[in-house]
């Protein structure tokens, strides 16, 4: 991915406007003299032409003078679910996978930082689930891939980062994976080859009733040496901590 | 018999008094100013009900003690009051029986934590959100935006509800679809409803139950877990997807069929044969 051409630098000049396909919406961007208008455009069916003087319908940022915005790719702002009753790790045995999460994009006027951000859009559409009892759980989103146990043979897809999470089951019997949060929050995303990465998942599993504990790095094999970096984490904190990683269903009904 | 006003009201009475009432004031202030820092004070984790108990001891304890001090600098001999608070005692007690059951149930309510301000609450068929909760009473804040005041010892022998207590929720839609309708096509309809919903949470499961064979049509229950916060939403979207998808695949929606009479005077219906009619 040499070049990342839904992602990129726009330049507009007042009165200018822009449609940007993405796939399950199109965003129809327009410059103002000092803002943005954006507005996305929904279940656009394919060859239906889209008036961009409906852009202004839209929202409307006021930023400022800069003809520039950035559209960039960034991690979900909840941490992802993944669901699997098909890997199952026997004791003292290490494996790691590869899922793909799905992006959202960033829209930043003239520079990327955090005060420039104007609006997030997701690539896909997300459900939202919950992971844990309902009690005292958390609020997600559900993560719908298959997982992959060779990195090399995943197709390089702009909308999706690979994250690859590793499993160290240090317990004296076979893990089967039912539900795994993976928090993408707490997760860079890195640029490597022609794929997006995100740090990488290393988790020790220590039985049902025991914390796994969790970090989030880098490996040479998955991100290079140099890494470049596409966005930082959300939320910062916490990068290595013993949590609720893994969550086996026991209340949660079946309706068959 | 003469009464001798100045025995009461002399310089000496009148000094004191003024003391008293510049005591007073400056107790008020100091009460209400160590209150407020308190509340600054108290960390942001803490509970809203939390704060509220600890800023009402802050006033209660401040404003017996000033009591104490105000009667103290007015020299008032208390003796009298302790030896009759036998029969006062027994007079309060009789009078504000509601009142000091209301105190005690409190008391309880507080400790056993069933709920917050905040909260919402559904108690008998009132509903709304815990606004305070008093010496007395709670106060509820009803969603048509009404002070609902309901006795603490109400409350505590009543059933309630609290329905945000836990941070999900399921909210149950009752669906009645007519006898002739396929009913495998019925659930996969629901269930599709229920992932296309964006608030709707994939897990825990949608629940959907076939309950009975009803009086007009086939009932239906489709439980749908979502945030709390999200309840209008969904129960909005929710039902107007149900009725967009039927309408749209052709699933009949029954409902009872009455037929009203207006007696002897009222004709029949007219009713004709259109096969031959149209020959």
């Amino acid at each position: 991915m040499e070049k990342l051409s839904i992602y990129g630098k726009k330049q507009l000049n007042p009165g200018e406007s822009v449609l940007m396909d993405y796939g399950i919406f199109t965003l129809g961007i327009k410059r103002n003299d000092e803002g943005w208008y954006l507005k996305s455009f929904d279940d656009v069916n394919d060859g239906q032409k889209i008036d961009t003087n409906e852009i202004v319908d839209g929202t409307y940022y006021h930023s400022g003078k800069s003809n520039r915005l950035i559209l960039t790719p960034a991690l979900p702002v909840k941490p992802m679910v993944f669901k699997s009753s098909r890997i199952i790790i026997s004791p003292k045995q290490r494996l790691t996978f590869f899922v793909n999460i799905p992006l959202i994009l960033q829209v930043y006027a003239s520079k990327k930082l955090d005060e420039n951000l104007l609006a997030e859009f997701p690539l896909q559409h997300i459900s939202n689930t919950w992971f844990g009892e309902p009690v005292n759980g958390e609020v997600a989103f559900a993560l719908e891939s298959e997982h992959y146990l060779n990195f090399k043979t995943i197709e390089a897809d702009e909308r999706f980062a690979i994250c690859p999470v590793t499993i160290f089951n240090n317990d004296n019997a076979a893990l089967e994976i039912e539900r795994l949060i993976i928090r993408v929050d707490q997760m860079h995303l890195v640029k490597y080859s022609n794929h997006l990465v995100t740090s990488q998942v290393k988790l020790e599993y220590r039985g049902k009733d025991y914390l796994s504990s969790v970090n989030y790095g880098f490996a040479k094999a998955f991100h290079g040496e140099n890494h470049d970096i596409v966005a930082k984490p959300r939320n910062p904190e916490g990068k290595s901590m013993l949590k609720i990683n893994f969550h086996f269903i026991k209340n949660i009904y079946r309706s068959e | 018999m003469e009464f001798d006003f100045s025995k009461y009201f002399n310089a000496e009475n009148l000094e004191r008094l003024m003391w008293a009432l510049i005591i007073l004031v400056v107790g008020v202030v100091i009460i209400y100013a160590l209150a407020f820092i308190v509340k600054r004070l108290l960390p942001k984790s803490l509970s809203q009900q939390r704060k509220m108990i600890i800023q009402r001891l802050v006033y209660y304890s401040g404003f017996i003690l000033l009591a104490f001090i105000v009667i103290a600098q007015l020299k008032i001999n208390l003796a009298p009051f302790f030896g009759a608070a036998g029969v006062i005692g027994l007079v309060i007690g009789v009078a504000s029986q509601t009142s000091i059951g209301n105190i005690v149930s409190g008391f309880f309510l507080v400790g056993e934590k069933s709920f917050e301000i905040g909260d919402v609450i559904k108690v008998g068929d009132k509903a709304g959100t815990v606004f305070s909760i008093d010496l007395l009473s709670i106060k509820i804040r009803t969603f048509d935006n009404q002070l609902l005041r309901i006795p603490n010892q109400t409350i505590i022998s009543t059933e309630l509800i609290n329905v945000t207590r836990f941070p999900i929720r399921r909210l149950d839609f009752n669906v009645s679809v007519a006898y002739k309708e396929d009913l495998a096509k019925v659930k996969t309809l629901l269930e599709e409803v229920a992932k296309a919903n964006p608030l709707s949470l994939d897990e825990p499961e949608p629940l959907i139950v076939f309950k009975d064979f009803g009086a007009s049509g086939i009932d239906i229950l489709l439980g749908i877990w979502f945030e709390k916060q999200n309840y209008l939403k969904v129960k909005n979207s929710i039902f107007q997807e149900i009725k967009a998808r039927f309408d749209a695949e052709g699933i009949e929606i029954p409902f009872p069929h009455v037929t009203l009479y207006t007696g002897e005077a009222t004709k029949p219906f007219p009713v004709m044969n259109t096969t031959t009619s149209k020959k």
